[in-house]
């Protein structure tokens, strides 16, 4: 094996969470090698984030930002638990709320140019973000390996000993030779048709976890955002029209131009107009329209300003946008709508952790949006701050484990058979597309595990995602066989990982008979607070995915006890997060 | 939509451990407004030619992350904000390496 790379931690991803990982196990003594699809700085979710960071008002008072001192990490806690309807693991609430200043303390020391806002927010735009974590990175002597994917996790005896990926450019395999592994691979945004989420996230994370034996949990829960721009191809996936429509009265019209929320009770219509759930609201009466042949042409909705005084144009904030957004922006002053959707944006399950971001299998640990984190059914409060808090803990924790454990031998059978496995579609002269595969997954997640769900849909989705994996995974077939840069190769291993999600998603979503969250079923409308305040976890066992049940961990808020529907919880929870200072 | 018309996109094809010099292969392909040279090369890789090697593993389509630098019509563009109105002629700067077809060793 020519490429071989010896580390106490190998961390995985390039965006904010394996950046903190990284940092944060080589500040324990670890050696430490950041492996990255990408470019580190310049790839991962948090490269497009919004994007604000969070913390509690009273900790940014301390530290001499003109913060809000009543808003509290008690009151920070609640919020999030709230608003993720109760599935939420608390301790890792806890770690958030308790981790959160320490950390963006370390990125504003690490140069993060931001714009404070109270309670405890400071806003930038994601990239900048991102250069703030490379930068962490950079003067903490981590050994980087860009542009290269990690494929397998690599076990002696059930704990970690290392990972196998394929160097994206060469096309060569890369051996790591670790004794923990932190993943920070981001979610599985492409396995959807429409996403809001850069092309390499691709649930390679998730899918390595899961094939060492990792439990996943909450995986039906995806979030979506409404409004994201579904037209031209060039602005496809921008998020101007949802900040327009949260910034001002915007109007959002079905085919024959209707006002899409004129159908709904005044008081879902208020909530949505006044608080975070405007992104469940305004997603699932999308939906609807969509689903019931409402569309526009390339099947959204419309969104249109031509009702708002040219004066109120002025007062909204542009100077976040692209510079070609702006002709969107003028089309939009000029009277004419634009073509919108629900994204898929941000996976709330993942690689199941607890509170050291630890997993089931020794020496695997995850953070971020890979991992199953902090929002439990539905995140409000900023991912950003779930990333650099739980990459932090995970870099941690895996650095003490590495200096108390000693490295393990891998076991070359064991790798001689991922890499004959990884050049398979390669070496087949014939087969299917990873192409194909990819559109075909798409169009199975958008129709199953999308805002609204049915348990019809989903056993059908269910049934076809296993006859692709059975019949037609072990079939792909690439046309080019150099492997040098070779997209569809890399395509084959994603489409693998993109299955495995939507398949843990939609069995997930199935056995779930309730709505909570950003999990709404047609054919089940009530939140069933009796059965359902339960993680669903998906583990392989025995070569089969097996679907288990577990109570979702609650140390400070008790469960909740009455029956309500979904609308009932929204309305109930609105009163209680006005109190916290949320909404407005 | 409807396609608008038709564009021919010249493209840069190399693979150094069979070529001694890089080639260009011209494809046909249908043009809608509002269509960035990114949008153009994955046409290409999902409907007419699996083969190409472009960037795409890790970008971004929004402007940010600067990894689809290309050169377009002679000129330094980022694929997935230059707009395509006619034909273009897409290739690697001139001074990096290259590693395939259009993906280039970047500093």
């Amino acid at each position: 094996m020519e490429n071989m790379h010896e580390t106490d931690v190998l961390v995985v991803g390039g965006g904010g969470a394996a950046c903190f990982a990284a940092v944060h196990a080589k500040r324990m003594g670890a050696e430490t090698t950041l492996v990255c699809k990408g470019r580190v700085g310049k790839s991962g979710a948090t490269v497009l984030a919004g994007a604000g960071i969070q913390m509690d008002g009273k900790s940014a008072c301390e530290m001499g930002y003109p913060g809000d001192s009543e808003s509290t990490k008690e009151k920070l806690f609640r919020e999030i638990v709230l608003e993720g309807f109760y599935l939420n693991n608390q301790r890792l609430v806890e770690v958030f709320c308790r981790d959160a200043a320490a950390r963006i303390k370390e990125l504003l020391h690490w140069g993060l140019r931001a714009e404070f806002s109270p309670p405890g927010s400071f806003g930038m735009p994601g990239i900048e973000l991102a250069r703030a974590c490379s930068e962490g990175v950079k003067t903490h002597d981590v050994e980087l390996v860009e542009d290269t994917m990690i494929t397998d996790i690599l076990l002696h005896k059930g704990k970690v000993a290392g990972a196998v990926g394929i160097d994206i450019n060469s096309g060569e395999f890369v051996l790591f030779k670790a004794k923990a592994v932190v993943l920070g691979t981001g979610g599985w945004h492409q396995a959807y048709p429409f996403t809001t989420g850069s092309n390499e996230l691709t649930g390679d994370g998730q899918a390595a976890a899961y094939g060492a034996g990792a439990e996943l949990i909450n995986m039906e829960m995806v979030t979506y955002c409404p409004n994201i721009l579904l037209s031209p191809p060039m602005h496809r996936g921008s998020i101007l029209p949802i900040i327009l429509a949260m910034f001002t009265e915007a109007k959002m019209l079905n085919n024959k131009g209707a006002d899409i929320m004129k159908y709904y009770d005044p008081k879902i219509v208020e909530i949505a107009e006044t608080t975070e759930f405007n992104k469940n609201i305004w997603s699932i009466a999308s939906a609807r329209e969509i689903m019931a042949g409402r569309g526009t042409p390339h099947g959204g909705i419309w969104v249109s300003m031509k009702h708002l005084p040219l004066q109120i144009f002025d007062t909204v904030e542009k100077r976040w946008f692209q510079k070609e957004e702006l002709d969107l922006w003028r089309q939009l002053k000029e009277g004419y709508a634009v073509e919108v959707a629900p994204a898929a944006h941000y996976f709330d399950g993942g690689v199941a952790i607890n509170e050291n971001c630890e997993t089931n299998v020794p020496g695997l640990y995850a953070a971020g949006e890979c991992s199953s984190g902090t929002f439990g059914a539905n995140r409000v409060c900023d991912a950003t701050t779930e990333m650099v808090v739980l990459g932090g803990v995970a870099g941690r924790c895996a650095g003490e484990y590495a200096k108390r454990k000693k490295a393990w031998d891998m076991d070359p059978q064991h790798v001689e058979a991922i890499q004959r496995k990884r050049i398979a579609p390669l070496e087949r002269e014939q087969g299917l597309s990873p192409i194909e595969m990819r559109k075909k997954i798409q169009q199975i997640a958008d129709g199953s595990v999308g805002v609204i769900r049915s348990g019809s849909n989903l056993n059908k989705a269910i049934e076809e995602l296993e006859r692709v994996r059975v019949m037609e995974l072990p079939k792909l077939c690439v046309a080019e066989k150099s492997r040098k840069y070779n997209v569809e190769w890399i395509e084959s291993v994603e489409v693998e990982n993109m299955l495995l999600c939507v398949e843990a998603s939609a069995k997930s979503a199935l056995m779930r008979t309730e709505s909570r969250g950003v999990h709404y079923r047609t054919d089940h409308l009530n939140m069933d607070n009796v059965n359902w305040q339960k993680e669903i976890v998906v583990k392989e066992e025995n070569g089969k995915m097996q679907l288990g049940t577990r109570p979702v961990i609650m140390t400070i808020m008790e469960p909740l006890r009455a029956p309500m529907t979904w609308e009932q919880y929204i309305t109930w929870v609105v009163p209680p997060l006005k109190e916290l200072g949320v909404g407005k | 939509m409807m396609a608008e018309k038709t564009i021919k996109v010249k493209v840069q094809r190399f693979n150094a451990s069979s070529e001694k010099e890089p080639r260009f292969q011209t494809y046909q392909v249908p043009l809608t407004s509002g269509t960035s040279v990114m949008n153009i090369l994955d046409f290409i890789f999902r409907n007419l030619d699996s083969t190409l090697a472009y960037y795409t593993h890790t970008t971004c389509y929004r402007g940010k992350c600067g990894r689809c630098t290309l050169i377009v019509n002679g000129k330094a563009s980022l694929a997935c904000q230059t707009s395509v109105t006619s034909d273009i002629t897409v290739e690697t700067p001139k001074r990096f390496q290259v590693v395939r077809d259009l993906v280039y060793f970047k500093p």
